[in-house]
């Protein structure tokens, strides 16, 4: 269990009105965990700010490309972009996607050849 | 390739065994990592505006309170690995934070609204009457006066 960070500041930075300007949209690599089970992978990805129709996915060969557009409200617009290369065991065409919360979760089912297979040990005599 | 160690590139193998050891180093030194989710403060005129990133979190997962010029915002969530999967990579900041602010300016505590879409945390905080900002009345005067 982690600790709680608590942090205490007198005086906050006050920046400008967020509606001052429309520079071009800020360019970000969102952070991703990435787990495995026998079936495939769970990559996911924090995608904060970002609406479901902002989320576009794209394989291209072996690069599997996350893009996430945020749109000017609170927080500056962003692309949010994130490539990753798929293991040849993953099967593209079943790769599917959630976004919860701000959340992007993307599951990549291993190809059924690919998955692990138990070999039953005979026993001789 | 080679992609770098963590997060240089916005390009990572998942599947390679050299790798994976690296992966496995960089996940011990980010598993307890003190990151905290990006916040701030912003001046819309009328209102302060509190912002914080925390993708993932549902609303009963935050407690935020207002007392005397200060605002305090307590997320504490649970991030736990998806039964059956084991976490190979660990990039994402814990969401386990408090985050306590002095206001520079007086705003109407019973008037403090908070929501979260989108994993966006926004809480509005309308200036006191005598603090926020105030429209001066221009006069014409005459020309004579200025020459």
């Amino acid at each position: 269990m982690e600790p709680t960070t608590q942090n205490t500041s007198s005086s906050p930075r006050v920046n400008e009105p967020s509606k001052a300007a429309q520079p071009a949209p800020l360019k970000l690599i969102p952070p991703a965990d990435v787990y495995e089970s026998q079936d495939g992978f769970l990559v996911v990805i924090d995608l904060a700010g970002v609406s479901s129709d902002g989320v576009s996915l794209e394989v291209d060969k072996d690069m599997l490309t996350v893009t996430g557009q945020r749109p000017q409200k609170v927080l500056p617009a962003a692309i949010l972009r994130r490539s990753f290369a798929l293991p040849e065991e993953v099967d593209a065409e079943r790769i599917s996607a959630a976004l919860d919360r701000g959340v992007l979760s993307l599951t990549l089912p291993r190809r059924a050849a690919a998955k692990p297979r138990q070999i039953a040990v005979k026993k001789l005599g | 390739m080679l992609a770098p160690l963590f997060g240089l590139n916005d390009t990572f193998r998942i599947f390679d065994s050299f790798e994976r050891e690296l992966e496995r180093m960089a996940q011990r030194r980010t598993a307890r990592s003190p990151l905290r989710s990006p916040v701030g403060l912003t001046d819309e005129g009328s209102h302060l505006l509190f912002w914080a990133e925390i993708p993932g979190v549902a609303d009963n997962e935050v407690d935020v309170t207002i007392d005397r010029g200060v605002l305090a915002v307590k997320v504490h969530h649970l991030a736990t690995a998806p039964s059956g999967y084991k976490l190979v990579r660990s990039e994402r900041p814990s969401l386990r934070f408090e985050q306590r602010l002095e206001l520079p300016v007086k705003v109407d505590e019973g008037a403090v609204t908070a929501e979260i879409v989108d994993g966006l945390l926004t809480v509005k905080l309308p200036k006191a009457a005598e603090a926020a900002p105030r429209k001066i009345p221009v006069r014409a005067a005459s020309t004579e006066h200025l020459s």
